[in-house]
């Protein structure tokens, strides 16, 4: 009897670790890899075309840029040369995004603080969430003709 | 009473037997699968994208900015290499330029390994490599950009403290004129190659 009760137990831990293994081998291929996937192409849209112009990728535009981040602050109205949406209000109308996605937009210099230009501060959308997975995609970017880091954050 | 024991020890065995079966099936499930938790960190496609864009980006701007002709003509004459390096480039860190800082705050402030290797031509077509950085081997998941610019025959090589010394043609550079009848001096492609470490 004895020893059917250890076997039985022996049976029961496999079952248990088979049971908590399993969810994490597809880990990877579920979960939150879609606020991923808008990080990048938001991150790849905004330094490759949006900011600057598609035929020299990374190079942003100081006005278009400054005007981007005054206009999702206080609804002004960019010059339409500008390549973005120029009458959104919002990052989420901006980019098209539903109305669970939040996104942060942020222009940094390489010591971490947020660049102002013309009296602009160069971030956009709120403040990060302490207690969810946060997406990032980073970008290096020329802005006025220094080194900058582009960081979209998606919640 | 004998019948039940014996039926005990069926049970017991066939308990044990289940229980090696079910860790038998994960153990295959692991092995025919390429992509498990444990690869997920290190072989993920968005670090990897991320990477290439970040190289991308960050040679894009330093052609904007002009930094990578002078880190390329910081060259030592006399000794023929980079100044203040062995033959084999910077082993610890970018070099101790405006390109090489924006490495070390892009990757390696951020604990991303990289190389910079510089692809030269020979006049008679040959494509050469020198490293510039060298950080060690790439893994497997590596990315890469590259980026070429263009040396003309009366760009200075540099002293260590970066003023201007010979043109290229009257000096030991590592890249020979490429076309002695023009202008051009060769024409540089400059790779960056970055994983994680």
């Amino acid at each position: 009897m004895l020893d059917y009760g250890i076997a039985v137990g022996i049976f029961f831990v496999a079952l248990v670790f088979v049971l908590g293994t399993i969810p994490g081998m597809f880990a990877p291929f579920v979960g939150s890899s879609g606020d991923t996937q808008v990080a990048d192409r938001l991150a790849s849209s905004l330094s490759g075309d949006m900011l600057g112009s598609p035929s020299e990728p990374f190079i942003l535009n100081a006005t278009c840029t400054e005007e981007f981040f005054r206009q999702l602050d206080t609804n002004t109205t960019a010059p339409t040369s500008c390549r973005f949406d120029t009458t959104a209000d919002s990052l989420r109308t901006m980019f098209a995004l539903d109305g669970t996605t939040n996104v942060r937009v942020e222009i940094t210099r390489s010591n971490g603080t947020t660049r102002t230009l013309d009296e602009t501060t160069l971030v956009a959308g709120g403040s990060l969430p302490t207690q969810q997975t946060v997406s990032t995609a980073r970008r290096v970017v020329s802005l006025d003709g220094e080194t900058h880091t582009l960081e979209v954050y998606v919640w | 009473m004998t019948r039940t024991q014996s039926r005990g020890q069926a049970h017991t065995l066939e308990a044990v037997a289940a229980g090696m079966l079910l860790l038998a099936s994960v153990l295959f499930a692991l092995q025919v699968t390429a992509v498990t938790p444990l690869t997920g960190s290190t072989s993920s496609q968005h670090i990897e994208n991320q990477q290439a864009s970040l190289a991308e980006g960050l040679l894009a701007t330093q052609v904007e900015n002009g930094s990578i002709v002078p880190t390329i003509l910081y060259w030592n004459e006399s000794a023929g290499t980079f100044h203040g390096t062995s033959r084999d480039g910077y082993r610890n860190a970018g070099p101790p330029t405006a390109f090489g800082n924006v490495l070390n705050e892009t990757f390696g402030d951020r604990n991303t390994a990289y190389d910079v290797n510089i692809y030269y031509v020979r006049s008679s077509g040959a494509r050469e490599r020198i490293s510039l950085v060298d950080l060690g081997n790439p893994s497997d998941h590596a990315s890469t950009a590259s980026r070429m610019v263009t040396l003309y025959d009366d760009d200075r090589v540099l002293a260590a403290n970066e003023s201007a010394l010979d043109t290229l043609s009257n000096t030991s550079f590592f890249a020979p004129d490429a076309a002695p009848d023009s202008r051009v001096y060769n024409v540089i492609e400059v790779e960056v190659v970055v994983w994680r470490m």
